[in-house]
């Protein structure tokens, strides 16, 4: 007589489909998941003890380190907590807010592709991950030229922006989004109709809407659980009521579903941006407060008050009065949201990071217990986390 | 209907490869072949000299105070002539994480970001870069600029003979 027993294995941290250094403790029974258990922190660099020793200036190149997917959305957050803090979140001058949405849809998308690239990957449709990532070359050189680096972008400023838009870049950005329609379908064409696909992760990952808020997931993972909640809309920031969108929500609470709302986000994004390059006019792209914007290189190297105030700012930072802000901002994986306490220093006295992947990777117990081993991937793929912002 | 599904699906999805295979690939053959990156990009540091040769850096630690995980050190001296300059200047590239904020504080445009990116290492000391290692013979992205031909003490031209400068005031002539 055969004695069954839980066998329990691990999966990673060196694993391919876990998406970076997460470890999975799964205890089997045969091939069915019995218990997952998530074990962080392979990647934990301390990211918000060091912003203590900062100014507010330079914690804003370690944002990008958290979800280095989508760099700019980590920089967007951080800035406009940092501009609430100072309150000056209403002098932000016109331009530079549109670039911010610009690029924040525009880093959506590449967020969106690396996912699913890596979804489909894991599941074993290679092809899709190279298209993808040919699309996704052309938004790195898009970065490239605007922040001078493909991932970690540090472009954003507190009032706005670090440099204006490079002559050209508006009609590359153009020319850019109008094949983007054409490239979705071809990921589609390649997916969507496709057997193996559609049996991988349909009924895969199940989740209901109450169970996905009961454990604070956000994004795309929440909105295919049928929960109509984005907070670019229902929290608007940077202008984004000035925009017309729609926000994809579908019932389905499955792996299928979640695939299709962000295939249907890349779309609407691309409406954002054709949006955002219609409104983009020129004029000022940093916001009129000498006490916490740099002045322009040109005043720095040619007068003597800009370079005292270069020098002040600098040294020194600047000083936001004592209290507490949060803002949370709809990153492609979720709400990410950046809390500071200011106790009237130049440094932020603690800086709490809410971040989208860490808080969805706990829905991922509940989604894989009692299904099959196989199925853990294609979660985990699309749960779309990233390791650096779950370990900070 | 189901079978004949499945089967669009699939013959769809090796249409689009196979039509695919026709494209020209997007890819380089690096390192055979080098992608030139664009002009903002930041990498390997540098300090650059002003129009007439001399040293753009005025050691005023700016750039050290700016960077983020303290990778640059120096220390300053000064010349004969009352011009600032660093004895030493020492950037540790096993540290940097290529953020660019020392190129935005510094004054005089000295420390900037070049776009060469290949700059792996077998040993991590190779990687801590003296000021031999990173003064070069050009001005860099802003070729015309020359500090002291706008502030500071004379060192180009006679106290307060800078085109953009008044002459300095004669403090007697305030009294009373
Ligand atoms: S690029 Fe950033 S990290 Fe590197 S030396 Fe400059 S300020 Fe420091
Ligand atoms: S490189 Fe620039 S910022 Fe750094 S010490 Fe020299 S002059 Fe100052």
């Amino acid at each position: 007589m055969a004695s069954t027993e839980v066998m329990t294995i691990n999966m990673g941290p060196q694993h391919p489909s876990t998406h970076g250094v997460l470890q999975l403790v799964l205890e089997l029974d045969g091939e069915t998941v019995v218990k997952a258990t998530p074990h962080i922190g392979f990647l934990h660099r301390g990211i918000e003890k060091l912003a203590e020793h900062r100014t507010y200036h330079q914690i804003l190149p370690l944002t990008d380190r958290l979800d280095y997917l989508a760099p700019m959305h980590n920089n967007l957050g951080y800035m406009l907590a940092v501009e609430k803090l100072l309150g000056i979140e209403d002098q932000i001058p016109e331009r530079a807010q549109v670039v911010r949405v610009l690029l924040a849809e525009l880093t959506r998308i590449k967020s969106h592709l690396v996912w699913i690239a890596c979804h489909a990957l894991d599941i074993g449709a290679m092809t899709v991950f190279i298209y993808a990532f040919r699309e996704r070359e052309h938004i790195m050189n898009i970065y490239e030229k605007i922040s001078g680096a493909r991932m970690t972008s540090n472009y954003f400023r507190v009032g706005g922006l670090s440099a204006d838009l490079p002559d050209g870049l508006e009609q590359e950005i153009r020319t850019f989004v109008d094949s983007m329609p054409g490239h979705i379908d071809t990921y589609e064409g390649l997916l969507t109709g496709n057997k193996i696909w559609q049996k991988r992760i349909q009924n895969v990952g199940v989740i209901s809407g109450e169970d996905a808020i009961d454990l604070g997931v956000s994004g795309p993972s929440l909105r295919g659980s049928g929960v109509d909640w984005d907070l670019r809309r229902d929290n608007p920031y940077s202008g984004y009521e000035n925009y017309d969108f729609q926000v994809c929500v579908d019932d389905g609470c499955d792996t299928w579903a979640r695939y299709k709302i962000r295939l249907l986000e890349m779309r609407e994004s691309c409406k954002i941006i054709y949006q955002a390059l219609d409104k983009l006019k020129p004029g000022p792209i940093l916001a009129d407060c000498p006490k916490v914007c740099l002045p322009p290189k040109k005043d720095v190297v040619d007068s003597i008050e800009g370079l005292i105030h270069h020098f002040k700012i600098i040294t020194e930072g600047f000083k936001p009065e004592k209290g507490e802000v949060y803002v949370g901002v709809e990153n492609p994986k979720g709400e990410v949201g950046f809390y500071l306490n200011s106790d009237g220093g130049p440094r932020p006295y603690r800086m709490k990071i809410r971040p989208a992947s860490f808080i969805n990777l706990q829905a991922l117990p509940k989604m894989v217990e009692g299904s099959m081993i196989a199925d853990v991937v294609a979660v985990i793929g699309t749960l779309d986390i990233v390791l650096g912002e779950i370990d900070r | 209907m189901n079978l004949i599904r499945g089967i669009k699906g699939t013959a769809q999805a090796y249409w689009i490869t196979l039509r695919t295979m026709f494209r020209k690939p997007v890819t380089i053959q690096y390192p055979e072949q080098k992608r030139q990156p664009f002009p903002r990009y930041r990498a390997r540091i540098v300090l650059t000299r002003d129009p007439d040769g001399g040293e753009r850096c005025v050691a005023c630690y700016l750039c050290s105070a700016a960077c983020p995980v303290d990778c640059i050190s120096m220390q300053a001296a000064e010349a004969k002539d009352g011009r600032r300059y660093a004895e030493w200047f020492r950037i540790n590239f096993t540290r940097c994480i290529f953020c660019g904020l020392c190129t935005e504080a510094c004054p005089t445009r000295a420390i900037q970001m070049t776009s060469d990116y290949e700059i792996c290492n077998r040993d991590p000391l190779d990687l801590v870069y003296e000021k031999t290692d990173l003064l070069i013979d050009d001005t860099g992205k802003d070729p015309d600029y020359n500090f002291y031909r706008h502030a500071g003490i004379g060192v180009v031209n006679p106290r307060g003979g800078n085109e953009d400068e008044k002459p300095p005031a004669d403090v007697r002539d305030l009294l009373p």
